[in-house]
């Protein structure tokens, strides 16, 4: 166990490290110099170079990449080419929002997905089974902006019983919050939605017909305790696993839902940063995002161990 | 419940009172019957053994009598237990006898049991579906079941899970689980055929010793005569869904009256003999759709007539002695040999080649 944990941390490491190179990489990757960028379109090569000088682009590339992890590594994440606000302000200003958006997307996606999955799941083959199935692959098939963009014109401007854009935090205001929430956690969570209810219809069939479901009905455990302990339990495996790829998804969909209902989020950071080629935004806000996506696996690779004990550590 | 407390004060010895009984499965194919006309019984506080090769109908006739048949399944007949048909029960009623009226235990007790829940969480949670006791009383409950089933430690391996036990524990702790709600009667299928044979003979001996000592019925369902042998009184043999042989163990193993049943008595390889050859049923059982007409034996029977093809039903035969019915036209006039004569095992070589087929 504690091997394992080892090992997996390692792995965490490197992931993370390889990352960071990719990211580091992306100021020659992506096309534009960002001494021009600074200096601006009218600049004299004199003065480009000076920039390039100034920024420490012409450094061993060894060189510049140390003075970046570095950076990292003790919480600077570099400052804006533009408004020279530190990167680090600018994701503790937009991540808070994205993650609450991420999380209520998560809820809805769970708290509607599993029951959906398991409802199908009892009633497997049946017309209700149907529409259920039905339902999520349409869920998989929309695209979250659209189904964003058409329940802001039924709830937003048609009956005008949700706000239309802008962003609360329920830690502020949980009225107002859940209120402006309501719209983009749909719009962000269908599709998790939609998976989380295929893969449980699928694992709860599945365990509802293992031999030990029929030993407990022979003991006489309640079905209710049959169905939502002990299936469910075996069933969560695979369920959790796709939650697991639904959150990294979520926070890349977070991107374009921002937009739709006008929050400004990470995701709306990034979306300016990239046009405006503004590297250390870009570069500090995928780091953030890489992190969150591997700090994610690593807790469902740890929950794992708890759901199933014969998984000998991580 | 207390219906059902009131049933249990009647002076009936007879737990279990199964008569009729036919079951039919829907396949895509139609409908197809798979236990034909079964009647049998199993009396307060005595051990019954069905014995089958698979697809006989032992494991459905079990799952009948706890009503766990699939859906697809249509039954017809009755099941009475403490008097009361369970075929007429409701749901809840059904789920409320299961585990303090009739319990089951199965086979394989690796798929059988839980594997994310340990087996403290999984008996204790059979006690508390039937009765209000707290979390912890029913750990200690389950410490003591646990420990009557003879699991050495049993504080520390009621936290453990299915995977870290051995086959014959895990066994143990299904036993424990079936009993720990104080059931009448317990069906046991084919409880010991997944584990060694040392440990089978040590789950044998601890079924016997539960069953005397809580007064509980046991119904052991087996494809292994000498299983059965060791631990039942009574034997009903099963064949391609009807029962074609009923009586005392002991009647069995020495005057068997039906061709299949000595069949299946020589069947099974023994020790001590001097030769090994093994007297092998030809044929297979048939599918139930593809049943033969009159005895459904006749195709794999060396002492079939032509006669045999005319339905049969069972019927007592000898006279004086314990009852003892065959479902055998012939079963009068043959003189089948058992495996005991006058307290004595047979061995192989006074073995009539009761079916012919040798090498």
């Amino acid at each position: 166990m504690v091997t394992a944990l080892r090992r997996k941390l390692v792995s965490v490491l490197l992931t993370l490290l390889f990352a960071s190179v990719m990211v580091f990489a992306i100021t020659y990757l992506v096309p534009g110099d960002p001494a021009v960028v600074v200096a601006g379109e009218q600049a004299t090569p004199e003065q480009i170079a000076l920039v390039r000088s100034e920024l420490g682009l012409d450094d061993p590339i060894v060189e510049q990449y140390g003075r970046f992890m570095w950076g990292v590594l003790h919480g600077d994440l570099g400052t804006s080419l533009f408004t020279r606000e530190p990167v680090v302000d600018i994701v503790a200003r937009t991540l808070p929002r994205t993650m609450e958006l991420v999380v209520a997307g998560l809820v809805v996606a769970i708290a509607a997905g599993i029951p959906l999955g398991i409802a199908a799941a009892m009633r497997a083959r049946t017309a209700a089974d149907g529409v259920i199935r039905a339902v999520s692959t349409a869920g998989l098939a929309i695209p979250n902006f659209w189904f964003g963009l058409i329940l802001v014109s039924i709830f937003a401007l048609d009956w005008a019983v949700l706000p239309a854009t802008g962003f609360v935090s329920v830690f502020d205001d949980p009225v107002e919050g859940l209120a402006h929430q309501v719209l983009p956690a749909l719009a962000i969570g269908l599709t998790a939605m939609a998976a989380i209810a295929r893969q449980t219809r699928s694992a709860m069939i599945e365990v509802l017909s293992a031999d030990f479901v029929r030993t407990q009905r022979a003991m006489g455990v309640p079905a209710r305790a049959i169905v939502w302990q002990h299936a469910l339990k075996n069933a969560s495996i695979p369920v959790v696993t796709i939650i697991g790829l639904d959150i990294s998804r979520l926070i890349g969909g977070a991107v374009v839902v921002e937009t739709v209902f006008g929050i400004s989020g990470l995701g709306g950071a990034l979306v300016s940063a990239t046009t405006q080629r503004d590297f250390p935004v870009v570069q500090g806000v995928i780091l953030v995002v890489v992190f969150l996506v591997v700090i994610v696996n690593l807790l469902i690779d740890v929950l794992y161990t708890w759901l199933d004990p014969r998984i000998q550590g991580v | 419940m207390s219906e059902l407390a009131s049933e249990s004060s009647t002076p009936s010895e007879t737990l279990l009172d199964v008569r009729n009984l036919s079951l039919y499965l829907d396949t895509p194919d139609g409908e197809v019957q798979i236990l034909d006309d079964v009647s049998f019984t199993v009396e307060r506080s005595t051990t019954v053994g069905m014995i089958g090769e698979s697809g006989s109908g032992k494991s459905m006739t079990a799952l009948a009598v706890l009503g766990l048949l699939p859906p697809r399944a249509r039954v017809t007949g009755e099941i009475r237990f403490r008097g009361t048909d369970l075929l007429a029960m409701s749901r809840a009623e059904l789920a409320r006898l299961r585990g303090t009226g009739i319990s089951m235990i199965f086979q394989e007790p690796m798929t059988a049991l839980d594997p994310v829940f340990t087996i403290g969480q999984q008996i204790s949670q059979v006690l508390r579906s039937h009765r209000r006791v707290s979390r912890r009383e029913a750990r200690e409950k389950t410490i003591e079941m646990l420990d009557a089933v003879g699991i050495p430690d049993p504080a520390r391996r009621c936290g453990e899970y299915p995977h870290q036990l051995s086959g014959g524990m895990r066994q143990r702790a299904m036993i424990a689980m079936a009993l720990i709600g104080e059931p009448e009667l317990l069906i046991a299928d084919e409880p010991t055929t997944a584990v060694d044979i040392t440990i089978q003979a040590q789950l044998l001996d601890l079924l016997e010793t539960l069953g005397r000592e809580r007064g509980t019925s046991i119904m052991l369902i087996s494809h292994d005569i000498g299983v059965v042998a060791e631990l039942c009184r009574r034997v009903v043999v099963l064949y391609a869904g009807q029962v074609v042989e009923a009586t005392t163990t002991d009647a069995l193993l020495e005057r068997p009256g039906h061709p299949y049943t000595s069949g299946l008595m020589w069947a099974v390889p023994r020790l001590g003999t001097r030769r090994q050859r093994l007297h092998a049923i030809r044929g297979r059982v048939p599918q139930p759709d593809q049943l033969p007409t009159g005895c459904r034996f006749r195709p794999r029977c060396d002492f079939a007539v032509p006669g045999c093809a005319q339905p049969i039903a069972l019927a007592a035969v000898g006279g004086e002695g314990p009852e003892h019915d065959v479902r055998c036209r012939r079963a009068d006039e043959l003189d089948l040999p058992g495996l005991v004569h006058d307290g004595a095992e047979a061995d192989a070589e006074n073995a009539p080649a009761v079916q012919g087929s040798g090498p």
